[in-house]
């Protein structure tokens, strides 16, 4: 089980952008890094991060068209991240670079008609600032469910947005086009035994908003390090559970605010909102969200509603939270009257296995489950589900370990979703 | 701070009552221009009056108002005054609408029939003196300082084989969430999420400030179940000898989690945690085997418990861990429950015995 989850990130990631001189993986990079770091030799870095939304074969041939005949003369590689940042990696003392890197800024501000703004040039300089590229390498490999956190920014145990802070967010929210935030990954049908890739079927696209990078954009450096979704529930996304909020020790306990709640109905009204532009609607597929009963009940989410018609409705598996449906059942009840109404997949979120014998699939009126998968609450493997959840209506999310995986193959569970797999 | 209060009776699932003073929905200036349209719009078409309702039912009946709109038409407006009017859907979706209203055990405030009925919709769009909406403050800014005003219930607890013969078991204690969304003033009154928050936050005060007077009752001792805030992370020290840990519903979301909170609480002082708020309508949700063991039951009472489901879903707990609470005086609440073999209630209904 360890070797298609361990494997080359060529085996998850995608095979590189097609067109672009390729000269490694990220892997690769991180070796040639350690290398510079243990012989001391110098070495210039010109690194050019791209947004999720610019990850188009479009831009990567305009970049790559700006920085062939530049990189030629420096003896530059040129690597391409998963995560679709470009890096430029030369041998010695290059000067060159710099104006290379001023030349780059007035080409990609040229062509401004191909972006809201150019994307950011940063030059490093090996061995000193190994560090910060190799963080990036990390990110690109195994890239949180967030962005990676600034490095040297405080993170915040108790993630508490204050009053001030929240009437803040919201004034800024309400009006801010969250496209460069919105982040989507896959869902797969993984069988035990697949090998390297093979046997992968991309059923849907999970949307979300990076709390995380939004909060730094946001809130500023002073802030960076609070996620605003830390009181998301447990399901829908990435962050502080109940059991860190129960004082399991589980590393970095950040703690489960209701304060989060009415921000958490601001974003999910922003993501909607994306993810209803018209432009977009078309192209995107089948695709998986949670939502809060509030954000279903929002005039974003009819917008939404209608940008999809009854062939796009059928193809959205909208999850919600359990801790919500407990603690609202009639409000549910409303809401999986309007949404199986409409023709939408429904889920349950949940974060603990032990919950499914709780809820008792069909009388809730869902069609699946999605599990995260939380080290520690998963509890040993082999076990039994319980009656009512046959393995094909249980989606692991949030899966960032191959022990994960290994303990939903157990259970006979196929569909996974996680930071292990990518697009 | 702690005051005695009526409480207010709970519909299905804990529907309450609305906080009157507190909505801040468009107000309905353009009322009657609206019926004028619906009047103008094809023959046989139907709209439906729904009455200030909390904030949660609210957010359930919008939802469901504003699906039947869109699949023929129609418009939701909502008035200052909390009320809701669906205008200008078919006979067919008028019914379905109300269909699924009623499983939520609510009811439109009138019905009416475009345009037959054209002159009793008017007569209701001018009819009432409308208010002005109250001014719309800046929203999160006034949620904390409006703590200060929270309310908290205090009900005898009740153990016995009849209305007559009845000793007393205990205290429990609640925040009283319509009073608490009276204070928090429009708009947070009609936000669901917002009135959430505020009841955690004022739970927190509750546990971590206890105003003394909450115990001073002649014959104290006996169990004291008292809200805890949802998932904190230190459990706070007992406010007393015998008390019980009430917990949300939620709680049940993460059996693992409740296990070790539960652990804890008694580590750090507390007898016993209980759950809170099973009622109608989250029965049906629910494997009975699969709950917290050993552990008390809140119940909450409605006039749907008695349904034939919901009576049967009741028969697979424990009678001896049920707690039924919002009890009425008027005794439906205690002759249903004790025909079940319950024995402890707990209710504004219900007198501490002499």
């Amino acid at each position: 089980m360890n070797a298609p989850i361990h494997a080359p990130m060529n085996a998850l990631g995608p095979a590189g952008i097609p067109g672009l001189p390729l000269a490694a993986d990220a892997a690769t990079l991180s070796a040639l890094v350690r290398e510079a770091v243990a012989s001391g030799l110098p070495r210039r870095v010109l690194h050019i991060r791209l947004a999720p939304h610019l990850l188009r074969a479009h831009h990567h041939r305009l970049l790559r068209e700006a920085l062939e005949p530049v990189l030629r003369p420096t003896r530059a590689k040129l690597f391409a991240l998963p995560g679709g940042d470009l890096i430029a990696l030369a041998p010695g003392e290059t000067h060159h670079f710099d104006s290379v890197a001023a030349h780059l800024r007035t080409l990609l501000a040229g062509m401004d008609s191909a972006w809201d703004a150019p994307p950011p040039i940063t030059l490093l300089r090996l061995p000193e600032q190994a560090v910060a590229l190799l963080a990036t390498l990390e990110a690109s490999l195994h890239p949180d469910e967030e962005d990676p956190v600034p490095p040297g920014a405080a993170a915040l145990p108790d993630a508490v947005v204050d009053q001030p802070t929240l009437a803040r967010l919201e004034r800024s929210l309400a009006t801010a086009g969250l496209g460069a935030f919105l982040r989507c990954r896959p869902v797969l049908r993984m069988a035990p035994g697949a090998r390297g890739g093979a046997g992968r079927v991309r059923e849907w696209q999970e949307w979300r908003i990076a709390t995380a990078a939004l909060a730094a954009a946001l809130l500023g450096p002073g802030e960076r390090g609070r996620d605003l979704g830390a009181g998301r529930p447990p399901g829908g996304g990435t962050h502080a559970h109940g059991l860190h909020a129960a004082g399991l020790p589980t590393g970095g306990a950040r703690r489960r605010l209701p304060l989060a709640r009415p921000l958490r109905t601001l974003l999910d009204r922003r993501l909607l909102a994306e993810l209803a532009r018209p432009e977009e609607a078309q192209a995107r597929g089948p695709m998986g969200l949670s939502l809060g009963l509030s954000a279903i009940a929002a005039a974003e989410f009819h917008r939404f509603d209608q940008s999809l018609g009854p062939e796009g409705r059928a193809r959205v598996v909208i999850g919600i939270d359990a801790e919500e449906i407990l603690a609202d059942p009639n409000g549910f009840l409303a809401a999986r009257a309007v949404l199986s109404g409409r023709g939408y997949r429904l889920a349950v979120n949940l974060a603990d296995p032990e919950a499914l014998a709780l809820l008792p699939r069909a009388a809730l009126g869902v069609e699946l489950a999605r599990l995260r998968a939380l080290p520690g609450v998963l509890g040993a493997a082999g076990r039994p589900l319980p009656e009512g959840w046959p393995p094909d209506a249980i989606v692991m999310t949030g899966v960032d370990r191959a022990s994960a995986v290994g303990w939903g193959w157990e259970a006979g569970i196929t569909l996974f979703e996680g930071r292990l797999f990518r697009n | 701070m702690a005051r005695m209060e009526v409480l207010p009776v709970a519909a299905r699932g804990g529907y309450g009552p609305a906080a009157a003073p507190a909505w801040s929905g468009p107000v309905a200036d353009s009322l009657l221009p609206l019926v004028g349209q619906a009047l103008a719009g094809p023959p046989g078409r139907a709209a439906l009056l729904l009455p200030a309702l909390d904030a949660a039912a609210r957010r359930a009946a919008r939802l469901l108002l504003r699906d039947a709109a869109r699949a023929c038409g129609g418009t939701v407006t909502e008035t200052g005054f909390g009320e809701m009017l669906l205008l200008g859907v078919t006979l067919q979706a008028a019914d379905r609408t109300v269909e699924a209203l009623a499983a939520l055990g609510l009811a439109p405030a009138a019905r009416w029939r475009l345009p037959e009925q054209a002159a009793a919709i008017r007569r209701w769009a001018t009819g009432t003196p409308r208010a002005p909406a109250p001014p719309v403050a800046d929203p999160p800014a006034e949620t904390e300082p409006a703590l200060g005003g929270i309310t908290v219930r205090r009900f005898v607890l009740r153990i016995g084989t009849g209305p007559a013969g009845a000793g007393r078991a205990g205290w429990r204690v609640a925040i009283s969430r319509s009073a608490l969304a009276a204070s928090l003033g429009a708009p947070a009154a009609s936000d669901p999420d917002r009135l959430d928050q505020a009841m955690a936050a004022a739970t927190h005060r509750l546990v971590l400030r206890p105003d003394p007077d909450l115990f001073r009752v002649p014959e104290a001792e006996g169990r004291w179940y008292l809200p805890l805030p949802p998932g904190s992370a230190a459990p706070p020290p007992p406010l007393r000898p015998a008390a019980i840990g009430v917990l949300p519903p939620a709680a049940l979301a993460e059996p693992q989690a409740l296990a070790l909170r539960r652990q804890r609480l008694r580590r750090a002082g507390w007898e016993d945690i209980a759950v809170e708020g099973l009622s109608a309508a989250l029965l049906p949700f629910l494997v009975p085997a699969a709950l917290p063991p050993a552990c008390d039951l809140l119940l909450r009472w409605s006039p749907w418990l008695a349904d034939r489901a919901a009576t049967a879903a009741v028969r697979r707990l424990d009678p001896a861990r049920l707690i039924l609470t919002g009890c009425d005086a008027g005794g439906d609440a205690l002759s249903w429950g004790l025909g079940l073999g319950l024995r402890r209630f707990a209710g504004a209904g219900l007198q501490a015995p002499p």
